[in-house]
């Protein structure tokens, strides 16, 4: 999980890493209140990179000009990101820009200490000049200073971005970081330091570990409301915000994977990620399009909460209109498959697609889509013509269990809209071959 | 030193009793016995004839020398209850628990390596030998006895891979699930060597994704593992964007500012192919390859 540069500014200002006074913006208005004196910046509170060259950092001198840069950044998306929050801050006349971070090395398995003499936004320099230090073992301040020391700092410098160093890698610990990045760190003329930019990704596994920051998105409405600047204690993170316990029995939604092909025209249910990608080469290396992936996981035992779900993933995928096809993957006990298996043909024999079991007053908050609205129509009257015909709206399943008694399956399920078969290429051509039908 | 392997286990965890009841009934079809189960404290539950103790080393007092322990703790506990069954002797951890925070996962593996003992996840489905022994979650019921090795980080695709070569009457000498955590104790080179040197198997299989292949691994594999191997890569058809493990790559990648490219795997599975490994991107191609390097 990404923070905002202010909330990363919060963490460092609880360590003792050095940053600039700056209040949080949720409004333009809110800015004649500032008790920051001008010249001040504005800058855009967004996870991705490249504010500065993309219009999100904006200096200003007084309140009318701040007043209307800032609605100017609230309405610039940044790589597709609008801002919540605008940071407003001091002024500051850094001398030279260094850079700084600590990244975990997933090839290592150790933290390593990154730094560059070259920090600001010239990422190639950057890059160019960086240096690293792995902790291999204990981390020691020794460390920090071989980081400095080749980055080519020395004397009082080269101590006090040490401390900075030994200080991000408290909070890395403290926090399991997978990310800690300053920068620029601004150097003044008189040598001394200030994070003039934070970035903190907190590693999403370590989330259950640290509870104030489970509840991210309420908490950043909160804390603007009781903002403050940071002359005044600042509000710490909320300590009494109930631990979220990680409980297995608690059910998973289903969960889209954001593959979509708008081409595509077989969807696909599996109850694992890695299965998703086999079904999705297997589409693919035949020359067809998938169109999306969806993955339910966690399936013991939750019959009526699939039913619910199962109901809704194919109102959506009605709805996307390209789809002809979904093709079910589902390794689980023999039970679990059965019971999967009956549920979905119980859902398919006791409302036939084009109500999708939802009563009249549904259908009319659903928005629903021309193509059914005239099949539905037309049903009505005497048509010769198949393409208009009910069935060609509904979508075929094809169902791949990987049982051994799967003709059981083929008499007992038996409908229509259900192909059951225990062999994944077979069903990879059916549903290819059903795509292909009009 | 090299993994003992027995029907022998104790588990840890009891606060996730669903899972781990499932698969404790799962494995005593196979003759899995457990002989204790660690709560550490949490609300104990009915495990029908399996003793609970609090503490492991209670536990051991009582039923004697245990090697293995499966953990199915709760992902912010399982730093402790390892630290916890290492200082009590056991000398085998599979960790059925995914998610793990990485610097817990570091730590672990440090102890581990101080005192010799042999991880297997996090994340693990654990291990299965065929009509021999099963321990973890993979289900008996999709194996049959045969001469084929199958490593793989994750579960399901050892499922896959098994189904295909049971339809070609081929059978498995071992499957083993690696760990689907992005840092992971277990060493695929290592088990590489296990299977190199088990008198069952005459191929193995390495299942791994197209965005994240240890190719160090399979260098060091070209050299020292003499039996055929057949690398089986799925994913790379898929939109997934490449999984930067070094540093630098992780840094550079954060620092580009710009959306993440489709990553192209075609370079990457070509540099595998040079090394001679044979290669496949549709596990059903599995039992032709076997009959041809056999």
């Amino acid at each position: 999980m990404d923070l905002l540069e202010y909330q990363a500014k919060k963490l460092f200002r609880q360590i003792g890493i050095p940053v600039l006074p700056s209040e949080t913006i949720a409004e333009p208005r809110e800015l004649k209140q500032l008790r920051i004196p001008y010249p001040v910046v504005l800058k855009s509170q967004v996870k991705v990179g490249g504010r500065g060259k993309a219009g999100g950092v904006r200096f200003v001198a007084n309140t009318i000009d701040a007043i209307a840069a800032a609605r100017t950044i609230f309405n610039l998306a940044i790589l597709g990101e609008y801002p919540e929050i605008i940071l407003a801050e001091a002024r500051y006349n850094a001398e030279r820009e260094l850079f700084l971070a600590i990244v975990l090395d997933y090839q290592l398995q150790r933290p390593v200490l990154f730094g560059s003499i070259c920090g600001g936004i010239d990422i190639e320099k950057l890059m160019q000049n960086l240096q690293q230090v792995v902790v291999d073992t204990e981390f020691s301040p020794f460390l920090a200073r071989r980081l400095g020391s080749q980055m080519g700092l020395s004397g009082q410098l080269l101590l006090a971005v040490s401390g900075i160093i030994e200080k991000m890698y408290e909070l890395f610990c403290t926090k399991d970081l997978e990310l800690i990045e300053i920068n620029p760190l601004g150097v003044d003329a008189q040598g001394n330091l200030m994070a003039l930019d934070g970035k903190i990704t907190i590693d999403d596994y370590a989330l259950t570990k640290h509870s104030e920051f489970t509840n991210l998105s309420t908490f950043k409405r909160e804390e603007v409301q009781q903002k403050t600047t940071h002359i005044s204690s600042f509000p710490a993170f909320s300590t009494t915000e109930p631990k979220i316990k990680t409980n297995l029995s608690i059910p998973k939604s289903i969960r889209w994977l954001d593959w979509q092909d708008k081409k595509g025209k077989i969807a696909i249910l599996v109850n694992n990620d890695d299965i998703a990608s086999l079904c999705w080469d297997l589409i693919r290396q035949r020359k067809e399009k998938p169109a999306c992936a969806i993955i339910l996981d966690d399936l013991a035992g939750q019959e009526s909460l699939f039913k619910q779900q199962f109901l809704e993933m194919m109102e959506t995928l009605r709805q996307m209109n390209s789809v002809k096809v979904l093709l079910l993957n589902f390794w689980e006990t023999e039970v679990v498959n059965r019971a999967i298996a009956k549920t979905i043909w119980e859902l398919f024999e006791s409302s036939p697609q084009d109500t999708n079991s939802l009563t009249g007053e549904d259908r009319a908050i659903i928005p629903i889509n021309d193509s059914l609205e005239r099949s539905r129509r037309s049903s009505s009257e005497i048509k010769l013509d198949d393409n208009i015909s009910e069935s060609s709206q509904s979508i075929k399943l094809v169902i791949r269990l990987a049982a051994s008694n799967i003709e059981q399956y083929q008499q007992e399920f038996c409908h229509d809209e259900i192909f059951w078969t225990n062999n994944l290429e077979d069903a990879i051509s059916q549903a290819i071959a059903l795509s292909k039908m009009k | 030193m090299n993994w003992k392997l027995n029907n022998q286990i104790i588990v840890q965890g009891t606060e996730n009793s669903h899972q781990m009841l499932q698969c404790i009934n799962q494995m005593k079809s196979y003759g899995v016995e457990v002989l204790a189960a660690i709560s550490s404290g949490h609300p104990l539950i009915a495990l029908e004839e399996i003793p609970i103790f609090d503490l492991v080393e209670e536990a051991i007092q009582k039923i004697g020398t245990v090697e293995t322990s499966i953990i199915f703790a709760s992902s912010e506990h399982v730093l402790d209850v390892c630290l916890e069954a290492i200082a009590a002797g056991i000398k085998q951890l599979i960790i059925i628990t995914a998610k793990i925070p990485p610097l817990d996962t570091i730590k672990l593996s440090k102890i581990a390596k101080l005192n010799h003992i042999f991880i297997l996840g996090p994340g693990s489905a654990g291990i299965i030998i065929p009509q021999k022994l099963c321990l973890g979650t993979l289900q008996p019921e999709y194996f049959s006895l045969g001469n084929v090795g199958i490593i793989s980080y994750g579960q399901s695709l050892i499922y896959e891979v098994a189904w295909i070569l049971n339809q070609a009457q081929i059978g498995q000498s071992l499957a083993i699930s690696l760990g689907q955590d992005k840092i992971i104790d277990s060493s695929l080179l290592h088990w590489l060597e296990i299977l190199n040197e088990d008198q069952a198997t005459e191929v193995i299989i390495v299942i791994q994704t197209a965005q994240d292949i240890d190719y160090s691994s399979l260098e060091l594999m070209s050299q020292s593992i003499s039996k055929p191997v057949i690398c089986y890569i799925f994913g790379s058809q898929t939109p997934k964007g490449k999984v930067f493990r070094q540093g630098v790559e992780i840094l550079n990648n954060h620092l580009s500012h710009s959306l993440p490219d489709i990553y192209s795997f075609r370079k990457t599975i070509s540099n595998v192919k040079k090394l001679g490994v044979t290669l496949t991107q549709n596990p059903s191609e599995i039992p032709q390859l076997i009959r041809k390097l056999l």
